[in-house]
């Protein structure tokens, strides 16, 4: 209600074509890179990274703020590439906060 | 609701397109490129002199066709990649990174991004030329046209390249091209830039040649003090009262 009736529309249709081709592009790029890898190297190779990307995931601040992913972008190779992402929609310049209270109910699993 | 408009008639605002005539040629000591200065928004000149020429790196330059906003961003985008890339690397970026660079991007989009580029430099490796299309495909040739002058221009290049050319004849033959561009197609006009990239330098000259200068004006066609004659005078003061004073610092506010 806060935000007006739920058109149930807007989240099905695509507004333009590439929009769900751009949305998933990172997955879409990393299964790739990992069926790739698991053919070349064998199954142990894409389990590792995985691994290791779950535990970078794991590393976060308090709710309401983002996570800088600094060890996600060195084991990805992302802190030595520049794309839209960090000039248009950066995370960091958001407007809006969430609402913290409910965020660290949340995950505390107060709620 | 844009839907609507559309149907009620409203046509939306096209973008701003640069209907160009855009070209590269390789001589001797490196790669010549050039191109016209007209921007057009359908069939009104939105700007009489842009610079079409993009830098993306100290030996690397490209011209661009295709949307405006388009080729600005994808080559500045490419510009800061690259040297990202050159940091690391600590080598003077090659013209086929760029090339790589550019295309992995333009093929990622399926060519929504209209950015139709000329490619030029020369590295370690010597003078390349590449001609890169919004869909993603280059093509590596000794001289490329693009854009809607690209077939006059190109008629003149395939008249008169010769391979291993000196300086002079390139820039003549590169300016004749531009200029077939300009004056044959409707979408590319005003003067003709050219960027000449060797092994140590760059020389950009821009505006190389004003190929359309405005007419100047035979006389002064404004009327002298009293041909209007003057029937009465009244001087009447108004009164102003300081209503507000706002003071105003040289600085914005600093709210970071």
């Amino acid at each position: 209600m806060q935000y007006g009736l739920h058109s149930s529309r807007e989240s099905t249709s695509a507004v333009h074509p590439l929009e769900h081709s751009e949305k998933h592009w990172n997955e879409n790029k990393c299964q790739m890179d990992f069926a790739m890898l698991r053919k070349m190297e064998g199954i142990h190779m894409p389990l590792r990274l995985q691994m290791e990307n779950n535990i970078s995931q794991k590393m976060c601040r308090l709710p309401g703020m983002v996570s800088s992913n600094v060890m996600r972008d060195t084991l990805t190779g992302r802190d030595e590439m520049i794309d839209f992402e960090d000039v248009l929609n950066n995370p960091f310049e958001a407007e809006e906060v969430g609402n913290i209270h409910m965020l660290m109910e949340k995950r505390q699993g107060l709620l | 609701r844009n839907k609507l408009l559309e149907q009620k008639g409203i046509k939306a605002p096209t973008a701003y397109k640069t209907g160009t005539t855009i070209c590269g040629v390789i001589y001797k000591d490196g790669v010549i490129l050039g191109a016209d200065t007209r921007a057009t928004e359908d069939t009104i000149v939105a700007d009489k002199n842009c610079s079409k020429i993009h830098y993306i790196s100290s030996n690397i330059y490209c011209c661009g066709a295709g949307t405006a906003a388009d080729t600005e961003m994808t080559t500045q985008m490419i510009s800061s990649q690259l040297e990202l890339h050159r940091l690391n690397t600590g080598r003077i970026p090659r013209v086929c990174t760029a090339n790589r660079l550019l295309k992995q991007f333009l093929f990622r989009y399926h060519g929504y991004i209209s950015a139709a580029l000329v490619l030029g430099g020369v590295d370690s490796t010597g003078p390349h030329l590449y001609s890169v299309y919004p869909h993603g495909s280059t093509d590596k040739l000794p001289y490329v046209t693009m854009g809607s002058g690209s077939l006059a221009a190109m008629s003149v290049f395939e008249d008169g390249y010769k391979p291993d050319m000196e300086k002079e004849d390139a820039m003549r033959l590169v300016r004749n091209a531009i200029a077939a561009g300009i004056f044959n197609d409707l979408g590319s006009g005003s003067n003709v830039d050219l960027c000449v990239i060797t092994k140590d330098k760059v020389e950009y000259l821009r505006p190389f040649d004003e190929a359309n200068l405005k007419g100047q004006r035979q006389g002064s066609y404004r009327y002298k003090k009293g041909t209007t004659a003057v029937l009465k005078k009244e001087v009447k003061k108004i009164p102003i009262e300081v209503v507000k004073t706002q003071v105003r610092s040289e600085q914005a506010m600093d709210t970071a």
